[in-house]
């Protein structure tokens, strides 16, 4: 138990995905306006990073490693990320239209999020077991969800706020992000 | 008609009783959205509804909709911009390519994303812990795994049938997007 507590504080908030190691922020700051969206945005990039890493711990293990074909690797990933996305896409389609029709209007497109592609290629690096593996993707993710939302709420309560016009929008949300970043980094002092 | 428009409508939210659209707002200068708008484009008119495409906003403006994009086909963007496309019963005067904002019951996205995504990932987790409890062995965890997604897929059905008959996941059109803000007059449609 205590392996896999070390292992959510380490993917989540030590090695976080956005902060740590600057992976997804291009929805880090495009999805972050409003903090009901970056909630969705975040499960849906949870649901997609946990299931294609699944996929992707499978292809590795059996396929790439055992026949030498890593050079395979992100291309491989790649395909097995999109296959995933169409995938999760096409059963919420056809189990629950209303649903997908919901979340399609309000929730961008996952495919080019690179957090996706990070955190497969990291579990290559970790050589762990299966569910170790999957709980890494999860634990990481939950960490990008955590960062969206904080984000999220910042930027409602900046947008409110009485700043210089120069520095409304991206450029304050900027600033935001890398005082956010400098608050995360305090988390690496629990590794040492 | 923008001038009669901003003469009649001085801001404040206004209902119409007769129309399907259930607010008429007039925000002067940029655009300002609440918790539940998303943007929405026209892509087809019939007889009775308008068909409408999401329009991706945030990260990239280069897939802001699928007649923007070349390539078509299975997996491409353009044609999961397709799949996403929506129908709102009325025509309300609108023209294809006009740019509206359309809303939802609040705090449905966060409901909606739980059920779509959450609940499908935690039988996933939870039945994948449980095999690797008992047999210990990555393969029969992987089939767990599987096993609990196919599960949360059934669950997920079963809740979105329960959060559809809560009523609120239908779109509705609130406003048109302009220079300024244009309100949506009813049509008699």
């Amino acid at each position: 138990m205590r392996e896999y507590l070390l292992l959510l504080v380490s993917a989540a908030l030590v090695n976080n995905v956005i902060l740590a190691r600057f992976l997804g922020l291009c929805s880090f700051m495009g999805v972050t306006t409003r903090v009901d969206t970056a909630v969705g945005m975040g499960m849906a990039t949870t649901f997609v990073i946990t299931v294609s890493s699944m996929a992707d711990w499978a292809v590795e293990t059996w396929l790439l490693e055992p026949n030498g074909l890593g050079y395979l690797r992100t291309v491989t990933f790649i395909l097995v990320i999109a296959g995933a996305v169409q995938f999760t896409e096409m059963a919420v389609r056809k189990l629950s239209p209303a649903l997908f029709q919901m979340l399609g209007i309000y929730l961008p497109l996952i495919t080019t999020n690179c957090a996706v592609l990070g955190v497969a290629l990291l579990l290559v690096e970790g050589k762990m077991g299966f569910l170790q593996s999957t709980l890494f993707a999860l634990f990481s993710s939950l960490g990008y969800s955590l960062v969206m939302v904080i984000f999220a709420g910042l930027r409602e309560r900046l947008a409110l706020a009485d700043s210089p016009r120069l520095f409304e929008g991206p450029p304050l949300g900027f600033i935001t992000a890398s005082l956010l970043a400098l608050a995360f980094m305090g988390f690496s002092g629990i590794s040492a | 008609m923008r001038e009669q428009a901003e003469q009649q409508y001085d801001g404040r939210i206004q209902q119409h009783p007769s129309s399907p659209i259930h607010e008429f707002h007039v925000s002067a200068g940029s655009p300002s959205f609440d918790d539940k708008e998303a943007l929405a484009r026209v892509v087809a008119i019939d007889d009775d509804r308008v068909w409408l495409e999401p329009m991706q906003g945030g990260s990239c403006g280069g897939c802001a909709s699928a007649a923007a994009c070349g390539s078509k086909g299975i997996g491409t963007i353009a044609n999961r911009l397709e799949a996403r496309r929506f129908a709102v019963a009325g025509r309300f005067g609108l023209r294809v390519g006009e740019e509206v904002v359309v809303a939802y019951g609040e705090g449905k996205l966060v409901k909606a994303a739980a059920v779509a995504y959450g609940l499908p990932l935690l039988f996933a987790v939870v039945v994948a812990a449980i095999v690797q409890a008992q047999f210990g062995r990555d393969g029969l965890t992987l089939l767990g795994a599987l096993a609990g997604l196919a599960l949360g897929f059934l669950a997920m059905k079963a809740a979105s049938s329960r959060l559809e008959a809560g009523g609120g996941l239908e779109a509705r059109i609130v406003r048109r997007v302009g220079p300024a803000t244009i309100p949506i007059f009813p049509t008699g449609n």
